[in-house]
């Protein structure tokens, strides 16, 4: 069952096909994710979550389907200016320091020079940053880095912020203030996406909740509809996965 | 955020330490070159070496062509760490995601590249420069030197795109060895068909060797004949006109074919 929740929707993926070879990654997608609420797409390891972001952010071609973001198509580079993305296992140049590459990623994303070392500074505190700011990213731990590149995708101010297993790496203070961080986010007009299999993360912070199993959508809906066991609902919606 | 990429691909580029001593190699030995060769050549003669032996008047080839032999290493080094280190450890999503074009990342990344390639063949050249200038001083020196140093950023850019373009298909452990291995089969086969010449091969027949050698003349930019055009510049008989005119040519049409397989193949390639 596919269910729209109201409000505006900012992004859309139509009639969604992806395939690598002959093995079926996406299958006959259809999903709309409206504007300040968070949406947590949930699915087995090789379910086609990680796919459906990468072909939502253009990273991978898909056979077939239109991707619509702010009503652009995907295909479109500039669809992308109000997107920030926090990939699956971030990694950087272990070169830069902390406090660089946050400065670097400002410049990527565009941002205003007036006031940006007030914003960074502020940004180094929250993440728990100030320490390391110096510090090289090759010297770092993998939650460390985490954090460093939560705190970029936080300054980036974008309107769409899609998280990869952002849980993983983080400790469970870290994961208390990313929690946070997603509620935050969603009450200054955010549309988040976070995609997770740590279900217990996803049914405290979620508005909306999308199963994916086996390339096809189970379930779109209100976190309401699931009832108060996300862990069985997903259980009785999945399959484990697309070996 | 194009000025951002630029920046970023000269500091990681910089950060890439087998760099730094091509760079030191190559200055020692254009310094060795200009003092020392001469200094031989002086000691075997007054020494009473009957032998043939003339550094002095082919300084400037061995000079280039040593540059050039380096070149071609820093090409094929920057090559496998442009794009494909980033795809290895998924650093290209953070990059990819943004608002641009893939094209624009690509000439951004390249852009970097040559900037370094540029600097390194510019530092040479001036030395080069400086230390003939006693003997070659004169105005048609400096505008042979200039076009020497624009035809040989020209086959080094163009070898930097062949080697991005082979490490979109590697991984990066085999990388730089494969991209060494198609250099020197372009180099060879330019050496053989020059050697040779193309009339003479036909006639003779075409085996595995001699077919392979003539694909690869053809089908890559000849990146030996451009160094050759190069340093011939200032030599007594330099090429005719025609043979600058078909050599350059051959040279922009490959060189612009390739460039649009890499981002052709950059544009399709899937994370």
């Amino acid at each position: 069952m596919v269910e729209k929740i109201g409000m505006e929707t900012i992004l859309k993926v139509e009639n969604l096909y992806k395939n690598y070879g002959s093995f079926t990654a996406l299958k006959n997608v259809n999903l709309d994710f409206s504007n300040n609420i968070i949406t947590g797409l949930l699915g087995p390891n090789g379910a086609g979550k990680t796919t459906l972001v990468k072909s939502i952010l253009d990273l991978v071609n898909f056979q077939k389907g239109k991707i619509t973001i702010n009503g652009k198509d995907s295909t479109d580079p500039l669809s992308r200016k109000d997107i920030a993305y926090f990939p699956e296992k971030f990694y950087f140049f272990p070169f830069y320091t902390v406090e660089d590459f946050i400065k670097m990623m400002t410049q990527l994303y565009g941002l205003p020079r007036e006031g940006l070392q007030e914003h960074i500074e502020m940004a180094l505190e929250k993440f728990r940053l100030t320490e390391l700011r110096s510090k090289k990213l090759g010297k770092v731990s993998k939650g460390q880095m985490q954090r460093a590149g939560l705190a970029s995708i936080y300054l980036s101010n974008k309107k769409i912020m899609i998280f990869d297993e952002p849980f993983s790496g983080l400790d469970p203070l870290g994961i208390r203030e990313l929690k946070d961080l997603i509620k935050e986010l969603r009450a200054s007009g955010k549309t988040i996406i976070v995609c997770s299999h740590i279900l217990a993360e996803i049914e405290k912070i979620c508005d909306q909740v999308i199963i994916i199993d086996r390339a096809e959508i189970k379930f779109q809906g209100a976190i309401s509809e699931v009832g108060n066991d996300l862990e069985q609902f997903f259980l009785n919606n999945t399959t484990g996965g697309n070996e | 955020m194009i000025k951002t990429l630029v920046l970023n691909t000269i500091i990681k580029e910089y950060r890439n330490k087998s760099l730094i001593p091509i760079f030191l190699v190559t200055f020692a030995y254009i310094l060795g070159v200009s003092y020392g060769l001469e200094a031989i050549e002086e000691t075997a003669k007054a020494s009473g070496f009957d032998g043939f032996i003339n550094f002095k008047d082919q300084r400037l080839t061995f000079t280039l062509s040593f540059v050039q032999f380096w070149a071609v290493f820093i090409c094929a080094i920057m090559g496998t760490g442009l794009i494909n280190s980033e795809f290895n450890n998924n650093i290209i999503s953070t990059f990819l995601v943004l608002p641009l074009k893939r094209s624009t990342y690509l000439l951004s990344r390249l852009f970097g590249g040559s900037l370094i390639l540029g600097l390194f063949l510019f530092i040479c050249i001036v030395v080069i420069y400086i230390f003939n200038w006693a003997q070659l001083s004169s105005l048609s020196y400096f505008g042979k030197t200039l076009l020497c140093l624009l035809i040989l950023f020209a086959v080094n850019f163009s070898s930097l795109l062949i080697a991005v373009l082979i490490n979109l298909f590697t991984s990066e452990k085999i990388g730089l060895m494969f991209t060494l291995l198609v250099f020197t089969l372009i180099y060879t086969s330019n050496i053989y068909v020059s050697l040779k010449t193309t009339d003479q091969i036909l006639e003779q027949g075409l085996g595995i060797y001699s077919s392979l050698a003539l694909l690869v003349h053809y089908l890559f930019p000849q990146f030996g004949n451009m160094v050759w055009m190069g340093s011939s510049l200032f030599s007594k008989d330099p090429q005719s006109m025609n043979q600058v005119l078909s050599q350059s040519t051959h040279f922009v049409i490959t060189s612009g074919l390739w460039m649009w397989c890499a981002f052709f193949v950059f544009k399709r390639k899937e994370l």
